[in-house]
C-alpha cells in the first residue's frame, strides 16, 4: 500500500511535469500553458545562444547554460537575466535589438517573436530556473558506465547472478516477492523460443526434463547458442533496428534483388558471435576490413528514386541530403541511441548535439551513396554503400537548407560524447568511416555497450531497461535499473564484446528463470512486470509464429540464406510505367516453407497473413515492435488456406507417428505443438471434435491457443 | 497484510474486489475490472471523488455500449481527414487584402523563412470565391459540389496546430500529441462507448485508395489503451481477408473448432489471473467470429442503387475517384450500422510530396487540379446522404487536416508552404451550428486571429458532443491520468447548437 500511496503522491505533486513530457519538438505558443524553464526556455537557448556562450564557447566571457554563470552576468556588468524584470533584462535588449551589430545572436535565426514574448514572461515570472536543470549536470547515458556496486539483498539465497541482485533489491525496496521458477517444460520452451524463434521438440524436452539441473539448462543453452537458428533469430532483431527491406520504397519501391547479402552477413555474425565493436566497424568501413557486404547497414533504408533522378538542381541537393541524413540518423539510433537526425537543421532542442556535430558527421559519410548514386547496378552486384573521396568540404547548411550553405565543417565526432576525434577536411574518405567507427566501438564511449545491453535485454525480456531503445536521450526514457544497465555493459565490454557471453548471463539469471504465473500481490504491486516480479508474459512476433506453425507441422525447410522467397505474386502494372505492384499471395507452398527471416521484404507491403502481427515494413527504425491484438490476427489465423493447409499436414505428421488412435493422437499432437502431455479434461474437450471432424480440425485449433502464440 | 493494517485505499480497493469478485461471472473479467477499478480509485484519490470517468469495460466484451457522462447530442463521429494540409486560402477562407496585393510582398513578413525555407510574394486564392447559399459566404470554386452545401457546415477558421511537419501534425490532429505512443480520437471513443453495432468493430478507419498518410496506422492506433479499442483498417480496394472459413471446412466443424478454442483458452487463462491480453484475444475470437458475418454484409456495395452509385461518383472512370467514392459509401453504410467512429482518409504521401495528397509545395494548382475531383463529388454526395437518412441529426461530422498553407508562395515555386498558424477545419450534423463560421484568420489569412482555436479545443468539442467531458475521461498510464487533451482544452461553445 505503500507504493500506491507512493504513486498518488507522484500524481499530486507533478502532475504538470509528467503529463506534458510527451509535447516535444515544436515550437510552443507564449500563454498556451505555463512556462517551464527546461520546456519552453532552455531550447530556446540552445537553439541560438549555446554556440557561442555554452560549454564550448564562453564569449563576452558569458555563458547561458549554467543557472549559477546565466545569473551571474557577462563582460558588460549589467545583468543578462534580471529576475522579475524584462525590462533590466540585457537579455531581452539583445535578442529583441532591431540595431543588428547588436542584436543577439549575430547570425542564424533570430529569436522569433514568439519566443521573445515566451521568455520575457518568464522573467517577469521571476525567471524560474529549477536546480536539477540537466544543463548542469551531464545527461545519465553520457557519464561512462561503471561497475556497480551490489546492492544488499534479504532473500540472499534466491541469488543465481549479479543480475538477480539488483533486480531483488528493487522488488524488496517495494515489498515486492520474486515469483517462484518456471517448471522446466515452460523455461525449455521459453528458451528455445528466446534464442531460436521455435519451440523445442519432444525429444528434446524429454531429454531436458530428465537430466540434473544445472547441468541439464547449461547444455541446452550452449545448444541453442551454437544452433544457426540463434542468428536467424537474433539477426532479424537487427534487421528491424537498421529497417532493412529488400525495395526502395517511395513511388517507385523497386525490388533489390541483391539485398539478401546483407541480411545473410547479418544472421552469419551473430552465429558466429562476431565480436560487437567488429559488428560495428564492419558496418560503417567493412570495405576496409574486406568485408564491404557489411556496408549495406548504410543503404538498408529506403530511397527516393524519384527525386534522385529528378532534373531539378535543387531536388537533386535535397535528396543527397536526404540520403546523407539516413547514414547519419541509421549510425546514430543504432548504435548511439541518439536522435542525432534532429540536429540537421538547428541545435538538438533537448540533447547535446549541436548542428555542427551533424555536420561533423556528415562529412564522414560525404563520400558514401546508394548503388546508384555510383552508377553501380544494384541488381547485378551486393547491395551495399559505394564510396568516393568527396571533392568539395562540407558545410553546415543554416536550416538545412542545401541552397545556404555556412562554414565548412571538419569530420569530427559528436563533441559531447566520449573523448572526441577531428580529421582536416581533407582525409581519406574510408579513414573518415573507420575512425568514426573505432571512435563508436571503443570500450570508452559511454553510450555503445549500454545501448546493445539493453537491446539483448529488451528482447529477452519483451522491454528494455531503458524502454526507448533507439533514444538514450533526454526525450528517451530512463532506465528501470540504472546499476543494472550499467554492470551489463560493463560485462559486454569486459567480456570482449560477446553477444553471447552476455546472453548466457541473463538467461542463467534466477529473475530469468521465474514463473510467469500471476498472482494477487504481483498483479497489484507490478501490474505489468515492469519490476520483474515474474518473468513478462508476452506474444510471439510474426515470424516466431509461422515458423513455429511450419515446424510443428513438420513442413519447415530449414535452407539458410540467398534469396528470399516473395509473399508477392510478380504483376505487370502497365498503368503506372514500371512501378511495380505487389499483390500478396493467399496459397502458399513448400517453396515459402522457409524461416520468415528469408521472405523477401517490400517496404509498404505486408503479408496477408502475419503481417498483422506488428511486422515492420522497413520505413521507420523499429527497435520495439507493438503487441497488437486484432480482430484481423485471429481471422487470418483462424481462416487463412495457409493455416488449414499446415494443420491438415500436422494431423498427417501425427497418424504417422502414432496411428489412428484418439487419445494417443490427441496426446502427440499437445506434445508437439506445447511440449507437454494432455490432462484428462483437455483430452475430453478435444476427442469429441477430433471424432466428429477429424484431427485436422483440432489441429487447427491449437494453432490458434493463447498458450502456443505466446512466450511462457 | 492483515486487513486493519490497510491504508483507506487499500480498504476501498478490497472490498470493491469482493463485490466484483462476486458479481462478475469471468475470471478475466474480474481481473480487468480490478485493473481499471484501481484507476478509479487512484483518480478519485487524486481530485475528488467523481472527478474521473473511467468506463466499465468488460473483459469478455471490450466493446459493449457504454453511457456516456451526460446526454449526447451525437452517437456517432465521421471524420474525414484531409492529410498533407488543404490550404484554407485556395478553398474556404475568403481574402479580400489577398486579392488586393497579390504579387506583392507579404507586409510585415518580407523574407520569411518557413519550414521549406524563404517565402515569395502574396499570391490570392489559385480557385475563384463567390457567395454561396442563403448567407452568402464566400466559398471557392475549387472543391464546387462541397461549396453547394456552405448552409450545412460550420466552419472554424482559426484552427491552429503544435508542429508545422507533417509526421507530428498528423499525429497531433489523430491522437492530440505530437509524438507518437498515445491513443487516437477513434480510440478513445471505442473505449468511452463501446459500440452499437455488436458484430462490428467500434473504430473503423478507411483509408485512400492511393495508400495512407504519412503516420499510417498511428492515425488509428490505439497507443496505451488496451488493443480492443483501435481502428480496423480496411477499404473497398483493401477489404478485409479471410473473413470466410477455410474451403472444405462445414459450418458445423467450424463452430466445433470456435467452441474448443474458447473452451482451450479458458483453461489456460485460469492460470494467469490479471492477464487481461489473454482475455483481449480470446475477446477478439469472438468479434471475428461475428464479423466474419457482418462484415461481407456491409463491405458488399452491390446491394447500392446504381442512382447511389451515380450520386457519389462510385462508378466514374477515373479509378481513383471511384474507389474514394466507394470508400464514402462505405463509410455510411458503417455509420448506419452503428459503428462509433468512422475515420475516413483522404490523400497519401507515399506517391511522393503533394502528389497524393494536399502538400502543394511546388506547383499547387496542378496538384489540387487532380485531387479535387476525387474529394469533391463523392464527400459531398455523402454529406448529402446522410441528410437525407436522418443521419445527420445524431452523426457528428467533422472535415480537418493537419495545417494549412502560407498565403505566399515558395520562393522560385508555384506552391504554398506548411501553416500550422491559422488554417480552416469544419463541423456538421448531430449538435452543430449551420451555416455557421466561427473565428478568424488575419487579413491574409496567415494567423488565427479572432477565437483562436487549438486541436486541444478542437477534440474537447468533438468529446463534449458525444456526451463525454475531456477532463473526465482519462486512462491511467505512466504515473497519469491520461487524457485525449493532455492537460488543455476548451469546448468550443461558439459553434455548438
Amino acid at each position: 500500500m505503500v507504493n500506491l500511496f507512493g504513486w498518488v503522491l507522484i500524481i499530486l505533486t507533478v502532475p504538470w511535469a509528467i503529463a506534458v513530457a510527451g509535447i516535444g519538438d515544436d515550437q510552443r505558443k507564449p500563454g498556451l500553458t505555463p512556462i517551464e524553464f527546461a520546456r519552453d526556455i532552455r531550447p530556446i537557448f540552445a537553439e541560438h545562444c549555446y554556440r557561442c556562450h555554452g560549454p564550448k564557447l564562453q564569449k563576452s566571457d558569458f555563458r547561458l547554460d549554467g543557472r549559477m554563470e546565466a545569473f551571474q552576468g557577462g563582460a558588460t556588468g549589467q545583468p543578462v537575466i534580471a529576475p522579475g524584470d524584462p525590462g533590466r533584462s540585457l537579455l531581452i535588449d539583445r535578442i529583441s535589438s532591431v540595431d543588428l551589430d547588436q542584436r543577439m545572436p549575430p547570425e542564424g535565426d533570430p529569436v522569433s517573436f514568439d519566443q521573445i514574448t515566451l521568455i520575457r514572461q518568464w522573467i517577469q515570472q521571476g525567471a524560474p530556473w529549477p536546480d536539477e536543470s540537466p544543463s548542469d549536470e551531464i545527461h545519465w547515458s553520457l557519464v561512462p558506465p561503471r561497475w556497480p556496486a551490489l546492492p544488499s539483498n534479504r532473500n540472499r539465497h534466491w541469488l543465481q547472478n549479479p543480475i538477480d541482485s539488483f533486480v531483488l533489491a528493487r522488488l524488496e525496496r517495494h515489498g515486492l516477492d520474486s515469483a517462484d521458477d518456471a517448471d522446466r517444460v515452460a523455461l525449455l520452451r521459453r528458451v528455445t523460443l528466446d534464442l531460436t524463434g521455435l519451440p523445442p521438440s519432444p525429444d528434446e524436452i524429454e531429454k531436458f526434463i530428465t537430466g540434473a539441473l544445472p547441468d541439464a539448462y547449461e547444455k541446452v543453452v550452449d545448444r541453442l547458442l551454437s544452433s544457426p537458428r540463434y542468428g536467424e533469430r537474433w539477426g532479424r532483431h537487427w534487421l528491424d533496428v537498421v529497417r532493412f527491406a529488400e525495395s526502395a520504397g517511395f513511388e517507385m519501391n523497386s525490388v533489390r534483388p541483391t539485398a539478401w547479402h546483407y541480411r545473410d552477413w547479418v544472421i552469419q555474425s551473430y552465429n558466429e558471435d562476431q565480436p560487437y565493436d567488429r559488428f560495428i566497424i564492419n558496418q560503417l568501413a567493412g570495405d576496409a576490413l574486406g568485408t564491404p557486404v557489411a556496408t549495406g547497414f548504410l543503404v538498408a533504408g529506403p530511397l527516393d528514386l524519384v527525386s534522385f533522378d529528378s532534373f531539378v538542381k535543387a531536388t537533386q541537393r535535397e535528396t543527397r541530403q536526404n540520403e546523407l541524413n539516413a547514414f547519419i540518423t541509421v549510425t546514430g539510433e543504432s548504435f548511439l541511441g541518439l536522435t542525432v537526425g534532429c540536429a540537421r537543421c538547428h541545435n538538438h532542442k533537448f540533447d547535446p548535439v549541436s548542428q555542427t556535430d551533424y555536420y561533423a558527421l556528415e562529412a564522414v559519410f560525404a563520400g558514401a551513396g546508394h548503388p546508384a548514386r555510383h552508377g553501380v547496378d544494384g541488381n547485378k552486384h551486393i547491395y551495399r554503400a559505394h564510396f568516393k573521396q568527396p571533392e568539395k568540404p562540407t558545410h553546415r547548411l543554416y536550416r538545412g537548407d542545401p541552397a545556404m550553405k555556412r562554414e565548412v565543417v571538419k569530420p569530427a565526432s559528436i563533441r559531447s560524447v566520449g573523448r572526441s576525434f577531428e580529421l582536416s577536411s581533407d582525409a581519406p574518405e574510408q579513414q573518415r568511416r573507420l575512425t568514426l567507427a573505432r571512435w563508436i566501438a571503443h570500450p570508452d564511449n559511454p553510450l555503445t555497450a549500454r545501448v546493445m545491453a539493453n537491446r539483448l535485454w529488451h528482447h529477452h525480456f519483451g522491454r528494455g531497461l531503458v524502454e526507448t531503445p533507439n533514444d538514450f536521450g533526454v526525450q528517451g526514457a530512463p532506465p528501470s535499473h540504472p546499476q543494472l544497465l550499467d554492470w551489463l555493459a560493463k560485462q559486454l565490454t569486459a567480456g570482449d564484446w560477446s553477444l553471447k557471453l552476455l546472453h548466457r548471463r541473463i538467461v542463467f539469471s534466477r529473475t530469468y528463470r521465474q514463473s510467469n504465473r500471476t498472482n494477487e500481490k504481483g498483479i497489484r504491486g507490478d501490474p505489468d512486470a515492469r519490476l520483474l516480479s515474474r518473468f513478462p508474459r508476452r506474444r510471439l512476433e510474426a515470424e516466431a509464429i509461422r515458423d513455429s506453425i511450419l515446424l510443428v507441422a513438420g513442413n519447415l525447410d530449414f535452407r539458410m540464406g540467398g534469396p528470399g522467397y516473395s509473399a508477392f505474386h510478380p504483376t505487370e502494372n502497365p498503368q503506372r510505367g514500371n512501378i511495380p505492384l505487389f499483390n500478396p499471395k493467399l496459397d502458399f507452398g513448400s517453396a515459402e516453407w522457409r524461416r520468415m527471416v528469408y521472405e523477401h521484404r517490400i517496404r509498404m507491403e505486408q503479408d496477408a497473413i502475419f503481417g498483422a502481427f506488428d511486422c515492420p515494413d522497413g520505413g521507420q527504425f523499429c527497435p520495439k515492435r507493438t503487441q497488437s491484438t486484432t480482430p484481423i490476427q485471429a481471422l487470418n489465423l483462424f481462416n487463412s488456406r495457409f493455416i488449414a493447409q499446415q494443420a491438415k499436414s500436422f494431423a498427417a505428421r501425427v497418424v504417422t507417428a502414432v496411428g489412428d488412435h484418439p487419445l494417443q493422437q490427441i496426446q502427440c499432437a499437445y506434445r508437439l505443438v506445447y511440449g507437454r502431455d494432455a490432462a484428462a479434461d483437455e483430452v475430453a474437450a478435444c476427442v469429441p471434435v477430433l471424432k466428429e471432424h477429424g484431427l485436422p480440425t483440432v489441429c487447427r485449433v491449437l494453432f490458434n491457443t493463447n498458450e502456443f502464440l505466446f512466450v511462457p | 497484510m492483515p486487513e486493519s493494517n490497510l491504508s483507506f485505499v487499500g480498504h476501498h480497493l478490497l472490498n470493491r474486489r469482493r463485490f466484483l469478485g462476486e458479481s462478475c461471472t469471468g475470471l478475466a473479467g474480474i481481473a480487468l475490472a480490478q485493473l481499471l477499478d484501481e484507476q478509479r480509485l487512484l483518480a478519485s484519490e487524486q481530485t475528488n471523488e467523481d472527478a474521473a470517468f473511467l468506463p466499465q469495460i468488460d473483459a469478455e466484451q471490450p466493446l459493449s455500449e457504454r453511457q456516456a457522462n451526460y446526454p449526447a447530442k451525437a452517437k456517432r463521429v465521421l471524420l474525414i481527414f484531409c492529410t498533407g494540409g488543404l490550404s484554407q486560402i485556395d478553398s474556404w477562407d475568403y481574402k479580400p487584402e489577398l486579392i488586393r496585393l497579390h504579387g506583392r510582398p507579404f507586409p510585415g513578413n518580407e523574407g520569411l523563412v518557413t519550414a521549406q525555407g524563404k517565402q515569395g510574394n502574396l499570391i490570392k486564392s489559385l480557385y475563384p470565391f463567390r457567395p454561396r447559399g442563403e448567407t452568402g459566404k464566400q466559398v471557392s470554386d475549387l472543391l464546387p459540389r462541397l461549396a453547394e452545401l456552405t448552409d450545412e457546415l460550420c466552419f472554424v477558421h482559426s484552427m491552429t496546430t503544435l508542429s508545422n511537419a507533417h509526421g507530428p501534425a498528423e499525429t497531433q490532429m489523430s491522437t492530440g500529441f505530437t509524438t507518437d505512443g498515445f491513443p487516437s480520437m477513434g480510440a478513445w471513443c471505442s473505449y468511452a462507448l463501446g459500440t452499437e453495432a455488436a458484430d462490428l468493430p467500434a473504430f473503423v478507419a478507411i483509408p485512400d485508395p492511393r495508400g495512407v498518410p504519412q503516420v499510417g496506422p498511428i492515425n488509428w492506433t490505439n497507443g496505451f489503451l488496451p488493443a480492443a479499442f483501435q481502428g480496423m483498417p480496411f477499404s473497398s480496394t483493401k477489404p478485409v481477408i479471410n473473413l470466410r472459413r477455410p474451403a472444405g471446412h462445414s459450418l458445423a466443424s467450424d463452430a466445433a473448432a470456435r467452441d474448443l478454442l474458447r473452451q482451450l483458452n479458458k483453461r489456460h487463462l485460469q492460470r494467469y489471473p490479471g492477464d487481461w491480453e489473454l482475455s483481449a484475444r480470446i475477446a477478439s475470437y469472438e468479434l471475428a467470429a461475428k464479423m466474419q458475418l457482418r462484415v461481407p454484409e456491409v463491405s458488399d456495395l452491390s446491394s447500392e442503387p446504381s442512382s447511389i452509385w451515380t450520386m457519389y461518383g462510385a462508378d466514374h472512370s477515373d479509378p481513383t475517384r471511384a474507389a474514394f467514392a466507394q470508400n464514402c459509401i462505405l463509410a455510411r453504410r458503417l455509420l448506419e450500422r452503428g459503428v462509433r467512429f468512422v475515420q475516413l482518409l483522404n490523400g497519401t504521401n507515399v506517391l511522393g510530396e503533394g502528389v497524393g495528397n494536399w502538400d502543394g509545395h511546388k506547383t499547387l494548382k496542378k496538384h489540387y487540379d487532380v485531387h479535387a475531383p476525387i474529394f469533391d463529388q463523392p464527400a459531398a454526395a455523402l454529406l448529402t446522404d446522410l441528410s437525407r437518412r436522418g443521419l445527420l441529426d445524431d452523426t457528428l461530422v467533422v472535415f480537418t487536416t493537419e495545417f494549412g498553407r502560407m498565403p505566399t508562395f515558395q520562393a522560385g515555386a508555384q506552391g504554398r508552404d506548411h501553416n500550422p498558424d491559422g488554417f480552416t477545419v469544419w463541423l456538421a450534423g448531430a449538435g452543430v451550428k449551420r451555416a455557421h463560421s466561427y473565428g478568424a484568420s488575419d487579413e491574409f489569412g496567415y494567423k488565427a486571429v479572432e477565437n483562436m482555436v487549438t486541436v486541444y479545443d478542437f477534440h474537447a468539442t468533438i468529446l463534449h458532443l458525444l456526451g463525454l467531458d475531456h477532463e473526465r475521461l482519462t486512462y491511467y498510464h505512466g504515473g497519469v491520468q491520461r487524457r485525449l487533451t493532455d492537460v488543455h482544452g476548451h469546448v468550443i461553445q461558439g459553434i455548438l447548437a
